[in-house]
């Protein structure tokens, strides 16, 4: 039954061309922040290479398991990075923010983790509950009572990017198998209003909110980070001011390595390169969905769309606040921004989802999905 | 699809999968339109506008101080230049320990550096921005802080222009000071902390006016004297140099795209002032607390010597004055801060005679050989008696020698005859009571008392007539400047014509131009030759009669005249008025003495004058003479 054929070339060299683009734009961006910081301008791009090296290995390795065998560990990493999402409150918070974890000299953020647990488990569940997806029961109990706990805890960290991410994740996962809108409806509705509390009522991040309102029209008017970053987009222009010549990175843009790395490339290579990244991810996507469609099973299909649009949700979210649409939320560009958290999980997705590639058919046609694969 | 649907319940499923999948393409592709357009809007339509901010933002302006202009006196000697001084900056980034640091600095600048900590903490954020810490720091401490610069990290040190005035006691008054601009002046009222009790109006300083502009906040600006008066002339322009910054401040380098503005310096200028003069007068004035001498040359106007006594050094109000070294020039009971040339008025005293004696002749009151009751030391009017100075009294006396001995008598009833309306008329004519527009600041304007201000004083008629007898011989409510007394004399000295005095002889442009003060003609005395004739020969006779009361100015081969004054001083002793010229058939200097609280004119005063005369004098002789022996001694030393 299983065509075992090539992965798809095509994905991953969409995947290798980022990567690359990123090592080199960190660097850039980086450089001269990590001489002020540490007085070494390679600090930062040394880590970010060996991140890179570790995600090509990864997904040479992770393309060749099958990603069947993931299937069986799946509410244990469900269950596992919810721990984690607990055990990450009681680490020092950077910026105000408990949102990693440091082991060592592994540093990574539980709710990235959690965030493809959550895929890896819906992918699973999914596919077994096909037929009783319109029951209002089945939904509700387990997902939603999983993502809301998961929510709460992520809140409380807090890191509202990601929450959103996540959510926008398990609402498409559930929408496009098969869950009645006005049941989406009613899960998300408490999601939104438990939101709207935390930001308006609490006063939680109401600067920022009200920032982001008034940036998205002014963008110099609003927060500090908007407006370098438009600053920085701006002056790139069509073409860009060339790699490297970017001057939004001395310091007038903070982080413009990580989340807003976006903006360092859009002013050192201009719109065109911009756009031209805005194109790759979402021809990555799309390779992506089309995979899925063509996965073998129904677990292939749900792992394979979880991992695609959770990639361009972040690539949405991430460069929304960087062209000053949405209010800063701290979540990474994929591929792109500087961290091995993000780049692993993004690359582990890759490899997955390349393995998947591995076991589709060529010409889609419809056959009767079995509940198990192999 | 339609077969399909019909053979497989799963099926459905799949379809609908699959429709739902293009709802969330379709999502995704709108949120990629959306993105571009935005993009698009951000990185096309708006670039060069964001471009433009960006630039700025980066960039950080760094005014480059143009040098001040140099200020010489009329020989040519340096008085006013710019010093290179140390400054101690610390840049707060580099310091890593600040407790450590400031323990280990304070000894070495000998300062209390607890304020630093306290100041970093208030802006973090400006962390590259250099914080100064002392100013004028000898070499001998930039020689121990380089050799610890290891154990002070981000310690550094710039040299900086500092104004000095090699001759510092009388520069506060001449040439003033510069200092900093502080925010408060900058953003418009600027109230010079340089105020005596003696003066309450504030000095503004119009920063809208043409030329002003460029006053910028850190810069300096002239305060008082010269350096205030010529403040557009000597400061020059400043240049500003472009430098690529970090949010933080953080110098990178210059920006390669933006040339520097140079700064231009500011023109140097020659004064009259002359300077050895200027030093005899205060060795002459050495043993008085407090006094005044302005020497003019009468011949175009050109002050020679302004010495105001206490002085005060330009050096030490330039530099960073503490608030109690303020308050102890401000409680100082001689107020050294006025220029008492200027600034100051007092009773002429009998200096003034000449005035109600040209009055009197003018208006044919009295003339040469007018003899009035004779003085037998005081006289009678109405139920009050005004004394002569002299107890013996003088006698019978024509206006000729009522002038020579001073006769306070024979004034009284000159002055009766006069009147005050015509007295106070002539007084005016004579250039009192208005300034006389000299080139230095905040010039006192005197006063003379008219009939219009007693009748606002003491109401219509309500006045005797007895008020002009005091004013007759400048006592009572008649008040002038030691420079417009000077003035005066320049007038009685020549034809009766009064030059604007002033203190600029010559300025240098940028382009190496000359440009020489022209003398300006500011009034003639109402006085006819003949009245003018009478009163030299009256002032000859002062200095050079035996019974003239200015014999202490009398120097052996030079004919010199003037006219001595005793001011009452109702706080103490009186004050001594010399006002003289020499030589007296071809005066090259006026000069007007007065010493406070130090008694008769002719016994303090005289001999202060008579010091400052035969110093320029026979100076002026070498001077003249200077030429041909350098032209000599290159001829035959030359090599
Ligand atoms: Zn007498």
């Amino acid at each position: 039954m299983i065509d075992k054929s090539k992965p798809d070339y095509f994905l991953l060299a969409i995947v290798t061309i980022l990567i690359s683009l990123g090592t080199v734009m960190v660097y850039s961006a980086s450089a001269i922040l990590a001489d002020d910081r540490f007085h070494s301008s390679i600090y930062f791009i040394k880590k970010q290479i060996l991140w890179a090296g570790i995600s090509f290995f990864l997904i040479f390795v992770l393309t060749k398991v099958d990603y069947h065998k993931y299937e069986r560990f799946a509410k244990f990493f469900l269950l596992f990075s919810m721990i984690l999402l607990v055990v990450v409150l009681f680490f020092q918070p950077v910026k105000g923010a408990a949102r990693w974890i440091r082991v060592g000299p592994i540093v990574f953020q539980p709710s990235e983790l959690f965030k493809y647990a959550l895929v890896l488990f819906m992918a699973h569940s999914l596919s077994r509950r096909k037929n009783q997806i319109k029951n209002l029961k089945y939904v509700f109990l387990p997902y939603f009572l999983v993502l809301g706990i998961a929510s709460l805890l992520i809140m409380k960290e807090p890191h509202l990017g990601a929450v959103l991410s996540i959510s926008m994740i398990f609402l498409a996962l559930l929408f496009v198998a098969g869950t009645k809108v006005k049941h989406l409806l009613l899960i998300s509705a408490p999601l939104a209003v438990a939101i709207f509390l935390l930001v308006f009522a609490f006063g939680y991040k109401k600067q920022r909110v009200d920032d982001y309102l008034k940036s998205i029209s002014h963008p110099l008017e609003g927060n500090y980070q908007t407006k370098q970053s438009v600053l920085g987009l701006g002056s790139g222009g069509v073409g860009g001011v060339g790699l490297g010549e970017g001057k939004q990175k001395l310091f007038f843009l903070p982080e413009p390595h990580t989340d807003f790395v976006f903006a360092t490339i859009g002013e050192e290579g201009g719109f065109l390169t911009c756009a031209g990244i805005m194109i790759l991810f979402f021809i990555l996507t799309l390779k992506g969905l089309s995979i899925a469609f063509r996965a073998p099973d129904d677990f292939g299909f749900f792992l394979a769309f979880g991992i695609s649009f959770s990639i361009f949700i972040c690539v949405l979210i991430n460069a929304g606040v960087v062209v000053g649409l949405l209010p800063t939320t701290g979540i990474p560009m994929p591929f792109l921004s500087y961290g091995g958290s993000s780049l692993i999980f993004s690359s582990i997705g890759m490899g997955m989802l390349l393995n998947i590639s591995r076991q589709t058919r060529y010409v889609p046609s419809p056959r009767v999905l079995g509940k198990t694969g192999v | 699809m339609e077969r399909l649907e019909h053979t497989n319940e799963s099926l459905g499923g799949f379809v609908s999968r699959k429709q739902r999948a293009r709802i969330l393409i379709g999502f995704l592709g709108i949120s990629v339109l959306v993105l571009s357009l935005r993009l698009f809007f951000l990185q096309v339509i708006k670039a060069s506008y964001y471009k433009l901010i960006s630039e700025e933002n980066r960039i950080h302006a760094v005014p480059l101080p143009a040098p001040r202009g140099t200020i010489k006196d009329r020989n040519g000697k340096i008085i006013a230049f710019n010093r290179p001084s140390y400054t101690i900056f610390l840049i707060p980034y580099e310091a890593k320990d600040l407790d450590l640091l400031s323990q280990r600095l304070a000894p070495i600048l000998n300062m209390d550096l607890s304020w630093l900590k306290e100041k970093l903490k208030a802006n973090w954020s400006k962390k590259y921005e250099r914080i100064k810490l002392k100013k004028e720091v000898d070499f001998k401490t930039i020689c121990v802080i380089e050799e610890q610069n290891q154990d002070l990290p981000g310690v550094i040190y710039q040299v900086e222009q500092t104004r000095s005035y090699p001759e510092g006691s009388w520069a506060g008054h001449v040439l003033g000071y510069v200092k900093e601009l502080s925010k408060g002046e900058l953003s418009g009222d600027l109230v010079s902390p340089a105020k005596s009790a003696d003066s309450n109006e504030p000095t503004s300083l119009d920063l809208d006016s043409p030329g002003k502009s460029s006053y910028r906040l850190g810069g300096s600006i002239g305060r008082e004297g010269v350096e205030k008066q010529y403040d557009d002339l000597l400061r020059g322009k400043d240049g500003m140099t472009f430098l690529e910054v970090t949010a933080a401040g953080k110098i990178l380098g210059p920006l390669e795209d933006r040339k520097p503005d140079l700064p231009t310096k500011g023109t140097d200028m020659k004064l009259t002032i002359d300077l050895d003069l200027q030093a005899e007068a205060e060795s002459a004035l050495a043993t008085y607390e407090s006094g005044a001498v302005v020497a003019l040359d009468p011949k175009n106007g050109e002050i020679l010597t302004l010495v105001s006594k206490p002085g005060i050094d330009a050096n030490f109000l330039g530099g960073a004055l503490n608030p109690e070294e303020w308050k102890e020039i401000l409680q100082n009971p001689f107020h050294p801060l006025l220029s008492r040339t200027i600034q100051a008025t007092y009773a002429p005293a009998s200096t003034l005679k000449l005035l109600t004696a040209g009055a009197a002749l003018e208006s044919k009151v009295a003339h040469r050989d007018t003899y009035l009751s004779p003085c037998f030391g005081s006289y009678q009017f109405g139920k009050r008696a005004f004394r002569c100075w002299r107890p013996e009294g003088h006698g019978r006396l024509n206006l000729v020698d009522a002038i020579i001995q001073s006769c306070d008598v024979y004034f009284y009833q000159l002055g009766l005859k006069v009147g005050l309306e015509r007295w106070s008329h002539y007084a005016k004519l004579c250039g009192f009571g208005e300034q006389m527009g000299v080139d230095l600041p905040e010039e006192a304007k005197g006063f003379i008392p008219s009939p219009e201000y007693y009748n606002k004083k003491y109401g219509k008629g309500e006045w005797v007539k007895n008020l002009v007898i005091n004013l007759a011989i400048g006592q009572g409510e008649v008040l002038v400047t030691p420079l417009q007394l000077a003035g005066f004399y320049c007038g009685l000295a020549t034809d009766g014509t009064i030059y604007r005095p002033h203190i600029l002889k010559e300025i240098t442009t940028t382009q190496g131009r000359v440009i020489t003060t022209q003398s300006e003609v500011l009034r003639r005395l109402p006085f006819s030759a003949s009245t003018l004739e009478l009163l030299k020969e009256a002032m000859i006779g002062v200095v050079n009669d035996a019974s003239g009361t200015g014999g202490l100015a009398r120097i052996s081969d030079v004919t010199v005249a003037g006219k001595t004054g005793t001011a009452q001083n109702p706080f103490g002793e009186a004050h001594a008025w010399f006002v003289g010229y020499a030589p007296a058939e071809n005066p090259k200097i006026v000069v007007a003495v007065l010493v406070e609280n130090a008694g008769h004119g002719g016994t303090f005063a005289a001999p202060v004058a008579k010091a400052i005369i035969e110093k320029y004098l026979k100076r002026g002789i070498i001077a003249d003479q200077k030429d041909s022996i350098i032209a000599v001694s290159s001829l035959n030393f030359g090599n």
